[in-house]
């Protein structure tokens, strides 16, 4: 079974929400997931923020990009498109570790705001 | 935004930036890397090293002292304190500078955007024998100097690099230079350049793109280390001068020594063109900036080129307009205005053949990117897929500039045909 489908089936966590490596010229620095159809991605934004103190940055029209420590997540409003950004001092193989642990608050704030949308 | 913002200025409608009247633009570490690798080989490292650091030192010295004016600095470390913001806000580092009791200068850190850059990308493969941080030199040498007692310039070494596995980066200044300072080009020489702004094709779309781009990059800077990341690279606020005034240096040289492989060199200051477009174009097309400003890639040869055209105006390259696209068979790209041309001219006066180097190969690799890539597949940019499109059976394009600023043509002209 390949990486990828090892963490797919791992990080599913009965959200439907899927981590997976993202396209970069970065190695194993960027992690791609979709946030279901329908999510209000403020509202996960915001609960992400609540739950890990993250500051929210400046970013282009339309993307929410918050700052963990030196880590980062991208929330596309549009498309539900989520980027987790691995630090780079982070060493090469705990990064996925490190993308796992900022996905796990993501499903939390993620599960909120469906609760709250309902 | 960082407490510099404020004396950031864009010339239109010919997308180029100035800071405090010293122009500059926005590359990533693949691109830095590269071009300071390309000044090396053409020169020798000690010497590309020395060459880089007084590039950097030239353009730090005019800059630091408008900041040191507009923001009222007298005492030396008032002065120090600017400098070392100014660095860290461009993404080149945390340096922390030292003044001596005894006159010497030093400054140490561990996160130069070289150095560490450096490390990152490649450090688990290579030992690198040859420090990397001579922006971080250049600085140092530039703040001996403004904070001095005798008047002259400094150059500066690195005795210790991140790059090389040091804990720490070193620098260390030293009074003194036979080779003295050089004017670099400031905005007013940019305009003494500047022909008349004509644009090209879906200019509402490329202008849209580019000037959401600019706020972004406007509004970012430096993290706690000094280094500044975006669209998944790390990127610097960086002179233009420091490009230029270095490629054109080492050409001239090469030129001048070993006229038989001068080509060489030219191909490789145009391959650094393939660098940034593949690595810094290709992921900010590919980023979640992009889908939410843009919208999701769909990949199609139209859309990529003129993504292109945006991201290089965005990034302060000049106004690129596309002149004609064919998808697939041929691109023309033109300019009034870009980062290489004045410089050159400023140099070195009229170019009896194309030099914008730089353009030239970054107007190949938009054909390569909107013809051999299949975005859909949303690919990896690793070193093997930037070996397997531009380095393995042919570009499959080829190009020409039969109109160059830097020849005292009005535009340059860039024509890129499928072969």
């Amino acid at each position: 079974m390949s990486y990828h489908g090892r963490s797919r089936n791992r990080d599913r966590c009965g959200s439907g929400v899927n981590l997976t490596l993202d396209t970069s010229c970065t190695d194993r620095r960027a992690f791609r997931t979709d946030l279901p159809t329908g999510t209000n991605v403020d509202d996960v934004a915001k609960g992400l923020a609540q739950a890990t103190g993250a500051d929210r940055v400046a970013s282009v029209p339309g993307v929410i990009s918050l700052r963990i420590g030196r880590d980062e997540v991208v929330l596309v409003a549009r498309t539900g498109r989520v980027q987790i950004r691995v630090d780079a001092e982070i060493v090469r193989h705990e990064r996925r570790l490190r993308a796992e642990s900022l996905f796990v608050f993501l499903l939390q704030a993620v599960r909120a705001a469906d609760v709250n949308n309902r | 935004m960082s407490r510099f913002s404020q004396f950031a200025t864009l010339l239109e409608p010919y997308d180029l930036t100035f800071l405090a009247g010293t122009p500059y633009v926005y590359h990533c570490h693949h691109f830095n890397l590269f071009h300071d690798q390309t000044i090396d080989d053409a020169v020798g490292e000690k010497a590309g090293f020395e060459l880089r650091a007084r590039a950097a030192r030239d353009a730090f010295v005019p800059l630091l002292q408008a900041l040191f004016e507009r923001l009222g600095a007298t005492t030396a470390a008032e002065k120090v304190d600017i400098a070392q913001d100014l660095f860290a806000s461009m993404g080149q580092g945390r340096l922390a500078i030292e003044l001596g009791p005894d006159g010497t200068v030093r400054g140490r850190g561990a996160h130069l955007h070289y150095g560490f850059a450096w490390r990152e990308k490649y450090g688990e493969r290579v030992k690198r024998a040859f420090p990397a941080d001579a922006v971080a030199a250049g600085l140092v040498a530039a703040v001996a100097e403004l904070t001095a007692q005798s008047a002259g310039p400094w150059t500066a070494s690195e005795t210790q690099c991140v790059g090389m596995r040091a804990p720490a980066c070193e620098i260390s200044g030293k009074q003194g230079d036979s080779h003295g300072r050089r004017r670099v080009a400031d905005q007013a020489a940019f305009e003494r350049y500047l022909g008349e702004s004509t644009g090209g094709l879906h200019e509402e779309t490329i202008s849209a793109i580019a000037d959401g781009l600019q706020g972004f990059v406007r509004g970012a800077s430096g993290d706690d280390r000094g280094l500044m990341q975006a669209f998944n690279v790390f990127v610097t606020q960086h002179f233009s001068s420091y490009y230029a005034d270095t490629g054109f240096a080492a050409v001239k040289l090469v030129e001048a020594v070993s006229p038989a492989v001068a080509g060489s060199c030219e191909e490789l200051l145009r391959e650094a063109g393939h660098v940034c477009v593949f690595n810094t174009f290709g992921n900010i097309l590919m980023s979640p900036e992009w889908e939410g400003m843009v919208g999701p890639l769909k990949g199609d040869a139209e859309e990529i080129v003129q993504g292109c055209a945006a991201i290089a105006r965005g990034l302060g390259f000049g106004r690129w307009a596309i002149a004609e696209h064919e998808p697939g068979k041929r691109l023309v790209l033109r300019t009034q205005s870009n980062y290489e041309a004045t410089s050159w001219l400023e140099r070195y006066g009229k170019a009896t053949h194309p030099r914008c180097y730089f353009m030239q190969g970054a107007a190949v690799a938009f054909m390569v990117l909107a013809t051999r890539v299949d975005w859909a597949e949303r690919p990896k940019l690793t070193q093997a897929y930037y070996d397997n499109l531009f380095r393995g059976k042919g570009l499959g394009f080829k190009m020409q500039s039969p109109r160059c600023l830097t020849m005292g043509d009005r535009e340059t002209e860039i024509v890129v045909e499928a072969v």
